[in-house]
């Protein structure tokens, strides 16, 4: 509650309030980025952390998520690619729209890029790789 | 089952993949000039912020959960890691798969890039789009590795490289910069891997959860673009 009432103070008059003009007030307003993302992401890893921990202390992993987890490093890499093949080289935001582009863009990114990620897996220097 | 003992790594890593996934899918309306609007593509207030939450802490776990795996397999597994061995490692594990998918990135994207051979060869190590967070993880991995050679006690290190974050503006090249702010949540998971058992003791109790979700509740709050925009947009 603190820091929710502090943060907003922060974020409605403090920032607004600096010329950016000047290099140091720059150094302190990127500093001062840099510590709020260093709070909210601490925040926000330990509530997972622990929000997963004590699910996992009450039942383990699922083992389809145990062989999905192994496809995360494909999926990271491969699906960047079929999104920017789907939004800057196919004519899908035309069809799909402003709305519904970046649920189809998900779907499809996600499906593609783990099947890609499955099938580079299928051989030893697939999975050095990824 | 295999790695049993890192049972929440799992959750995790599927957890965030989605998270990734999300926040690059609607990442065009944040205004970011990586991701300009598709042709006839109008600006959608409501996906902008639903790209800044998937955002707001997913880069840092994905960092926080290397630093927990090392230190399992650091002080868990007890696995002697010579430098050279980890240097090995991690130039075939990280390095490699950032150049190779950072040439065919840009062959398939931005073939001009190949005309200017000294920059792209220097843009294929720092990462190409995505792939920069490859060489940063890898700096992280060394740096640890040195860490976990300082016999200072775990706060005090995690307080030294909250410090190191604050300041990791100042332009160093390869993603060291990137990596020095990241390597306070590398050290993390680190810390939290040793201390398994008193945060398992700690996720049962509900006011814990309700302080540190409330941290994340005030991200929200700050990330979503007004009022207006957020109830009305449709």
């Amino acid at each position: 509650m603190i820091s929710f009432i502090c943060l907003t103070l922060v974020k409605e008059h403090y920032f607004s309030a600096f010329d950016t003009s000047s290099l140091a007030i720059k150094g302190i307003m990127i500093a001062s980025g840099n510590l709020f993302r260093l709070v909210y992401a601490s925040f926000g890893v330990l509530a997972s952390y622990l929000t997963i921990i004590c699910i996992i202390s009450h039942r383990g992993a699922p083992s389809w998520m145990v062989r999905f987890s192994s496809l995360t490093m494909g999926i990271y890499v491969f699906h960047q690619f079929v999104l920017v093949y789907l939004y800057y080289h196919t004519g899908l935001p035309s069809i799909a729209g402003s709305y519904l582009l970046p649920i189809w863009g998900f779907v499809i990114s996600f499906v593609v890029s783990s099947v890609l990620s499955y099938v580079i897996r299928l051989n030893k220097f697939g999975r050095q790789l990824i | 089952m295999k790695n049993s003992g890192l049972q929440e790594v799992y959750y995790f890593r599927v957890l965030l993949v989605i998270s990734l996934v999300t926040m690059h899918s609607f990442n065009m309306f944040t205004g970011s000039p990586s991701w300009p609007l598709p042709e006839g593509i109008q600006p959608v207030p409501a996906y902008n912020w639903i790209s800044k939450v998937a955002y707001s802490f997913m880069l840092e776990s994905f960092v926080f959960i290397s630093g927990y795996i090392f230190s399992y397999q650091l002080y868990g597994k007890r696995k002697e890691i010579h430098l050279k061995g980890l240097v090995k490692g991690k130039l075939q594990r990280l390095i490699m798969p950032c150049i190779l998918f950072g040439v065919l990135y840009l062959l398939c994207f931005d073939r001009e890039a190949f005309d200017h051979l000294p920059q792209t060869l220097y843009d294929l190590l720092c990462g190409v789009a995505h792939l920069w967070f490859l060489p940063m993880l890898f700096w992280c991995f060394l740096m640890a590795f040195f860490i976990s050679k300082w016999k200072e006690p775990c706060l005090s290190i995690l307080a030294i490289l909250f410090f190191i974050s604050i300041f990791s503006f100042l332009p160093l090249p390869l993603q060291l910069s990137n990596s020095l702010f990241f390597l306070f949540f590398f050290y993390l998971g680190m810390y939290c891997w040793k201390k398994k058992d008193a945060l398992i003791e700690l996720s049962h109790k509900p006011v814990v959860f309700l302080a540190l979700w409330g941290g994340v509740f005030d991200f929200v709050h700050m990330s979503y673009p007004s009022k207006r925009t957020l109830f009305f947009c449709f």
